[in-house]
């Protein structure tokens, strides 16, 4: 008996209805396809590659997911409604762009584009074509996250960590994994709140010159991951007025905050303190004047001092 | 108002005192507004190092006012920041109208400092609110800074360390204007730099006009 089999057969086991499946509208053509894939364990181990191959998809995840509303059948092949499924449904690879290269809906986001920063990516140009969109993004959970910074630090670098700090090796290795790439940071202060509080991205996608002022689309322009020694090392690169965390973490809020209110600094002043780059201006600017008034004020009573001194006023007169 | 004798006003421990914590003061200032400005280009200091330099001045001199509050609860130096409320409004006026008044007329200053009496009342006052006051304040507020996973995750709605950040920065500004007052204020002895010379030996040359 082959994996895939034995597989089939302990979904098969596990497949009695849970109250979720029993919920789920009789209509919902997932249905079948789920009473195999939502069991966790289901998987066959490649005979090429010798690597363990999952089949599992969790039901909750993908009932969360934005592709939710979509019939497997819609992106994989309608063979698999058949099972055992036919043997030429094994070789199928699928692409993001099969799906999103003309959808007229996600035009804006620039599916296309997207493809040529990923192939410009640290990660293409060293991994070549075994770095896909799934590497990064499980079709099956993706979902985008909420505008608001820490889902998207968290989401984002959930990704990153999945592979870098070893989040899908065990637990041991993992950490051992992590605190190698805490050691590689050590250069930033606080390393731990730096990673809570702002994506892997924001550095590693290098200096505003490189990113931004391209004619590529805003959702694209997370996708050209540079390599270490090109993402953003300097302070004042997030720690300033001009922050580049206005273009990328907090470009949603801040062009909200933008329109509501004038000012971009809204945006991080509800959220965070960024030294530098949260300056309240009505404060600064409140504050500045006030100083510059008392050095006025100072410098005036100096001069009235130095005009009105003792003995002067005579030794004029006798003059 | 004749010259007397030189009194004997600022002990060897108050003068180190003071100018270390002024040296202090003076790094946490520049290297504090050099990273609330921050620019590309770095004009000012090198965030990097303003940040270093920040955090250990801002350590040091809270460990000074440690020391400040420890020898003040324990000594008679504590009795020049307690205030009296009798006379204290009318001895402010009069000191405030010799500032803005008495001192372009050559009137002598109604204050003469002794060792029971050192500040004026509104040196009492003033350093009563930036010693007690303006100093736990940015005390507090930087340590949430210098340790911001201490801070709660949100208040009223917004981000933790958002209150201690804004109330640091204008107790920074409140700082400056201080200083400025400060070093500006100690000119009006006579000569002008009479304060600065008995706050460097430590002997007060009392009595004398100024203006």
């Amino acid at each position: 008996m082959t994996m895939p089999d034995l597989a089939v057969l302990f979904a098969l086991a596990a497949s009695s209805p849970s109250p979720h499946a029993a919920m789920a509208s009789p209509k919902d053509p997932n249905l079948e396809c789920l009473r195999c894939h939502r069991m966790a364990t289901m998987a066959y181990r490649d005979e090429r590659t010798g690597r363990v191959v999952s089949l599992a998809v969790d039901p909750a995840a993908f009932a969360a997911s934005n592709h939710r509303k979509l019939a497997c059948t819609r992106c994989h092949s309608r063979e698999f409604r058949w099972y055992p499924h036919p043997a030429e449904t094994a070789g199928e690879r699928l692409r993001c762009l099969d799906c999103h290269r003309d959808d007229p809906k996600l035009r804006a986001r620039g599916f296309p584009a997207i493809g040529r920063e990923v192939a410009a990516s640290v990660h293409v140009r060293r991994m070549g074509k075994r770095f896909d969109c799934f590497a990064c993004h499980d079709p099956h959970s993706f979902r985008l996250a909420g505008a608001d910074a820490p889902s998207l630090v968290a989401a984002s670098n959930a990704v990153c960590l999945g592979c870098h700090a070893g989040r899908r090796r065990t637990a041991a290795p993992a950490a051992r994994a992590l605190a190698a790439l805490a050691a590689k940071h050590d250069w930033l202060p606080n390393v731990a709140l730096h990673w809570r509080t702002v994506r892997c991205l924001d550095c590693h996608l290098g200096d505003r010159a490189s990113t931004d002022t391209r004619d590529t689309p805003r959702a694209a322009q997370g996708h050209r991951i540079v390599p270490a020694d090109e993402a953003v090392r300097d302070c004042v690169g997030c720690h300033s007025r001009n922050s580049i965390l206005f273009t990328r973490l907090y470009r949603h809020t801040a062009k909200e905050s933008r329109a509501a209110r004038g000012f971009v600094n809204a945006a991080l002043l509800n959220d965070a303190y960024v030294v530098g780059a949260t300056r309240n201006m009505a404060v600064d600017r409140v504050a500045l004047a006030v100083l510059g008034l008392a050095l006025a004020a100072i410098a005036g009573h100096a001069w009235l001092r130095w005009r009105l001194r003792p003995g002067l006023a005579s030794r004029r007169s006798r003059r | 108002m004749r010259p007397t004798s030189p009194v004997p006003l600022y002990p060897g421990w108050l003068r180190g005192w003071h100018w270390t914590n002024a040296a202090l003061f003076v790094a946490l200032l520049a290297t504090g507004f050099s990273m609330h400005f921050a620019t590309p280009g770095e004009p000012l200091i090198p965030f990097r190092t303003a940040r270093a330099v920040h955090n250990l001045a801002g350590v040091a001199i809270l460990l000074l006012y440690a020391g400040f509050l420890a020898v003040n609860a324990r000594s008679v130096n504590g009795r020049h920041y307690a205030l009296r409320a009798r006379g204290l409004v009318a001895g402010m006026i009069r000191q405030a109208r010799w500032y803005l008044l008495g001192i372009f007329r050559g009137e002598p200053n109604p204050f003469t400092a002794s060792r029971e009496t050192k500040f004026n009342p509104l040196q009492r006052v003033t350093y009563l609110a930036v010693m007690y006051g303006w100093f736990p304040l940015v005390g507090i507020t930087g340590l949430i800074l210098l340790f911001p996973e201490a801070a709660p995750e949100r208040v009223l709605g917004r981000g933790g360390i958002w209150p201690a950040a804004v109330l640091h920065a204008l107790a920074a500004f409140a700082g400056a204007l201080f200083l400025a007052a400060h070093v500006y204020l100690a000119t009006t002895g006579n000569p002008v730099t009479e304060y600065y010379r008995s706050m460097l030996v430590g002997d007060h040359r009392p009595g004398r006009r100024s203006r």
